[in-house]
């Protein structure tokens, strides 16, 4: 016997050859069973039997083959599926690694490829995980879809506070609510191995770790009979406290923790991350259990809706039992308040922010797929000569695709890779450089399913991509591409989609860049806002003033004098004082004012606030503000009730009438002339300054008290140094001297704190003109790729046109003018956008419309700017062209 | 009258057609003459079993399958063995012998003195 020279399996294979299935392997076996019975009745024959008396015993001993054919049938199937999965894993096997081949040979194509993806996927990741922060389900807590926040809101002005502990405690009955908490905290001086330093503490309830889904480290929660009327002396340490001061003792439950001079029980160790949703934003340092003494939520009440309910229902209910708790406590019958309940999350303008955001870096995921096409239509158009012969050679078109398929994917994947490394690092750069006023990006982290959908957004778009380019050269025109040398047939195709893609990309590119410069000079009129005082080298130092040390208002006087005179002769200060507070940090009243004579004002401000601080008489001199009119404070400025005013609130109540010496009183006190309590009389009037912020100083009215025989427990201490003098050390060594167990002082930069106050705007600027760059950067690519090619397509022509006497500014015209009408049409595209998208940014710009003329060129100067320098390359390289050589060339 | 004739006894078929192959590939038919020719007192071996065989053997990775084609020019199927089915034909082999030799061993014991066969 012998077999046919067999050809190696892998050979067959790749042929196609060896595809059994069914039916071929039941014909097989029938054959195999057929020559059996073939050469057994031959045996039969050759041994003495007639051929019909083989043939029957044959088939005797053959008969029970029949029953036995069902199993082998079954055996020879599980050995194809067997044999097939080792051949489709081979074949897999063989795709990457020429995948890898091919990929490799063009390193700068695949770097440039990879690259342009993970920008896209990086971005919109990091993005989009903070919108989901934000916006989504910022508050982390369980069952995050049933929270609401609940706030009182006033009937008229709409102004929203939170809501007081004895309305808490009515809520906690209510039907519409399945559990209520309400926090409420303050900075408290924590006195460890005797060194003091400010903490800040939280009072939270027995149930609060449940309801946020906070994990208890060690230890536990508090108990019921340990909150309300009797609080007792425990607390629970964060996880961060715990680690820091205690070293992460495990023995840690039990001791003793002194905290305003009282003497706390540890009885557990919580773990960090809880999000509270009050006011202060700051995460609690420890935990401690609510007191009912306690009055003030600092925040909102957070709430889980019971099953069926709605905010309105709710609001509705919980309106009533509020309203009935005001009765009850003889709350003023006047004001009504409504009750708002709302989902949790950023609202307004952040909400507003964010979304806008969230379009800006989708356009950046759009032109980095744009971009990826691109790179594949061009590639596409390189290897259609390849893809023709391997069709030639016999590869079945399902193989071709594969092929491609793997090398998309695997760019896709290595795009994906490098998106997550830079999403991730992006987000914790905007942890780390989060500005102050935002401290909700703390905990921005790579959202999975955001992930998920931008990489499925990217492996789509590099598959379809991949296939469309591989596919330019299917069918008959197979033979066509073989043989002919100039552009091949797919071109066409090519080439629109190719302008369609960078048209696009052109037009999404003006919109961010409009976007970004609109931003950018918004930024900088917030630089240029004139904050009414010099903050240049001055600095602010807040300091507490604990009980029972300084229990005693005159107590309080003396400190402070004291501490005035050593910082005024510490080296470097020009001037120094103490006030309540400092700028940008200036306490806030509520109430209208009225001039004396009076019972309405025109004039008055919409808005329900008026700045106040309680300054020394050299305050205004030490912050260089301009006094308009009138004078500073004397020593009997305090028993005289005068005040100082802004110049917005002198021109409230008397126009440009001169206000010193004049009167007026808050609007809802009594008049009574005779009672001089009632009233307030102008000293002088000073110019307006920003005292909540660089935004917030246009027509607010500040009053300014002075300082009476009494001070009170919360000061800022003001100094003014020589330029570029540095006072922290020393303040700290006086404050130190003065008093140890007070908690060194935190010193600040004023320039900083008003810095602060725009960090917002500023961070979104950075964010938006990022994105804009990055964007027109891979837009010029984009357009590079085009031009050059059409270039390299176009030889030629070009050599034809010099050979017959063009000039090299007709070639320089010919080049330049696709790249113009495309990024032209581009533009026009995107500033049409821009006028209807730009809306969107209104409430983030200062004192810039939305359709400034001088962004908009900006934007359009910029992406004009680069689509020529794209275009230069080519052109350079089209002005190169020796025509002879070109005519000759294929 | 041909002599009386073994039955194959249940899981000694396999090792019987491996060791079988290791005289080189042959179809289905060989095999069956092959043993039918070599076993010592005759082999009574049914054609469905040795199919059955060969096809579980050959899911089991102990021989692999080619089409050939014989002397006188007819496709067949081929048998043999890989290296799989040497390693396996060497492990039954020593374990049928062991097993063989001890129940020979305790079979051929003669009967002790006083007592019926």
């Amino acid at each position: 016997m012998r077999k046919l020279a067999m050809l190696r399996p892998g050979v067959r294979r790749l042929f196609g050859l060896d595809v059994a299935q069914k039916d071929v392997i039941a014909a097989e076996l029938e054959d195999e069973l057929q020559l059996h019975l073939e050469l057994r009745t031959e045996q039969l024959v050759r041994q003495g039997l007639s051929r019909e008396d083989a043939t029957s015993q044959a088939r005797s001993r053959y008969g029970s083959i029949q029953t036995a054919t069902g199993d082998i049938h079954r055996y020879a199937r599980r050995r194809e599926n067997t044999m097939n999965r080792r051949y489709a894993l081979e074949a897999l096997q063989q795709d990457i690694r020429y995948a890898f081949r091919t990929l490799g040979r063009q390193k700068a194509w695949t770097a440039i490829a990879v690259l342009t993806l993970s920008v896209g996927i990086g971005a919109n990741t990091a993005v989009f995980s903070v919108v989901n922060d934000l916006l989504l389900n910022p508050l982390r807590y369980p069952h995050g879809d049933e929270l609401v926040l609940i706030t009182r809101a006033n009937e008229k002005s709409g102004f929203e506070t939170s809501p007081t502990v004895k309305h808490l405690n009515a809520w906690k009955s209510a039907r519409s609510l399945q559990a209520v908490e309400g926090t409420s905290g303050s900075d408290i001086i924590l006195n460890l191995d005797n060194e003091p330093s400010l903490v800040h503490g939280t009072q939270i309830s027995s149930t609060f770790a449940t309801f946020t889904g906070a994990h208890i480290l060690k230890g536990r929660t508090f108990q019921r009979d340990e909150t309300g009327k009797s609080a007792a002396k425990v607390a629970i340490l964060s996880e961060h406290l715990w680690q820091r001061r205690f070293g992460g003792a495990s023995d840690v439950i039990g001791k003793q923790i002194n905290l305003d001079a009282t003497n706390y029980t540890i009885v557990g160790v919580m773990g960090d991350g809880v999000r509270t949703s009050g006011y202060s934003r700051d995460e609690a340092d420890v935990w401690l259990p609510f007191t009912d003494a306690v009055e003030f939520l600092n925040g909102p009440v957070i709430a889980r809706l019971a099953p069926g309910m709605t905010p309105v229902t709710a609001s509705g209910e919980l309106k009533t039992i509020a309203t009935q708790v005001d009765h009850d406590n003889g709350e003023a019958a006047g004001t009504t308040f409504n009750i708002v309940v709302r989902a949790p999350g950023a609202t307004g303008k952040t909400r507003q922010t964010v979304l806008m955001l969230s379009g800006a870096v989708c356009m950046l995921l759009l032109i980095s797929c744009a971009n990826v096409a691109h790179l594949l239509l061009a590639r596409g158009a390189v290897r259609e000569r390849e893809m023709a012969i391997r069709a030639a050679l016999g590869a079945g078109r399902a193989r071709i695709v594969r092929q491609l398929l793997t090398e998309s994917l695997m760019l896709a994947t290595a795009g994906c890779l490098g998106g997550l490394i830079i999403g991730s690092l992006s987000l914790r750069l905007t942890v780390a450089m989060r500005p102050p006023e935002m401290p909700e990006l703390a905990f921005v982290h790579v959202d999975t399913r955001v992930l998920l959908v931008t990489v499925t957004l990217s492996v789509v778009t590099g598959i379809v991509f991949g296939l469309i380019a591989g596919f330019q050269g299917q069918g008959k025109r197979r033979f066509t591409i073989l043989r002919s040398s100039i552009a091949s047939t797919g071109d066409q195709q090519r080439s629109h989609l190719r302008s369609l893609l960078v048209v696009t990309e052109s037009a999404l590119s003006v919109v961010l860049l409009i976007g970004a410069a609109l931003l950018i000079r918004s930024v900088i009129k917030i630089g240029q806002i004139d904050p009414g005082f010099n903050p240049t080298d001055a600095y602010a130092m807040p300091f507490t003033l604990p009980s029972p040390r300084y229990a005693d208002g005159a107590a309080r006087k003396l400190y402070a004098d004291q501490l005035l005179a050593d910082t005024k002769r510490m080296p470097d200060v020009i001037d120094a004082t103490v006030s309540t507070s400092s700028p940008t940090r200036s306490g806030i009243m509520i109430g209208k004012w009225l001039a004396e004579g009076l019972t309405d004002n025109p004039n008055e401000s919409a808005s329900n606030f008026t700045g106040m601080n309680t300054v020394r008489p050299e305050y205004f001199q030490v912050l260089r503000m301009r006094m308009i009119a009138g004078s500073t404070f004397n020593e009997t400025s305090a028993a005289r009730r005068e005040v100082i005013i802004g110049r917005a609130l002198a021109r409230q109540l008397w126009g440009d009438q001169n206000a010193v010496g004049l009167r007026f009183r808050n609007k809802g006190a009594p008049a009574r002339v005779s009672a001089p309590e009632d009233w307030h009389t102008v000293a002088g009037v000073v110019a307006d300054a920003s005292l909540l912020g660089l935004l917030h100083n246009e027509t607010m009215p500040s009053i300014y008290f002075p300082v009476g025989s009494k001070l009170e427990r919360n000061l800022t201490l003001i100094v003014r140094m020589k330029a570029g003098a540095v006072p922290n050390a020393d303040l700290r060594r006086i404050s130190l001297a003065l008093d140890r167990t007070m908690p060194p002082p935190t010193v600040q930069r004023i320039t900083d704190l008003l810095a602060f106050t725009v960090a917002p705007q500023r961070f979104i600027m950075v964010l938006l003109t990022l994105f804009a760059s990055l964007a027109a950067l891979l837009s010029a690519i984009g357009l590079y790729g085009v031009i050059s090619y059409m270039v390299s397509q176009s030889t030629r022509e070009i050599g034809v046109r010099l050979a017959l006497g063009a000039t090299r500014r007709d070639v320089v015209r010919i080049v330049m003018r696709q790249g113009v009408v495309l990024s032209g049409i581009g533009l026009a595209i995107g500033l049409v956008a821009s006028i209807w998208g730009t809306r969107l940014l209104q409430t983030s710009l200062y004192d810039i419309t939305a359709t400034d003329p001088v962004s908009y060129a900006a934007g359009v100067a910029v992406l004009f700017g680069l689509a020529i320098l794209a275009c230069i390359s080519p052109t350079r390289r089209a002005l190169r062209i020796d025509p002879m050589v070109a005519m000759r060339s294929d | 009258m041909p002599p009386e004739r073994l039955t194959v006894l249940k899981g000694t078929l396999d090792v019987l057609v491996l060791k079988t192959l290791t005289w080189g590939p042959m179809h289905g038919f060989e095999i069956t003459t092959w043993l039918e020719e070599n076993a010592r007192h005759g082999l009574d071996l049914e054609d469905a079993a040795l199919y059955q065989a060969l096809r579980r053997m050959e899911e089991r990775g102990y021989v692999e399958a080619e089409m050939g084609v014989t002397q006188n020019n007819r496709r067949a199927r081929y048998y043999q063995l890989t290296s799989k089915g040497r390693a396996h034909l060497k492990a039954e082999t020593t374990s049928w012998m062991r097993y063989t030799e001890m129940v020979s061993s305790i079979l051929s014991r003669p009967i002790p003195a006083g007592r019926k066969a």
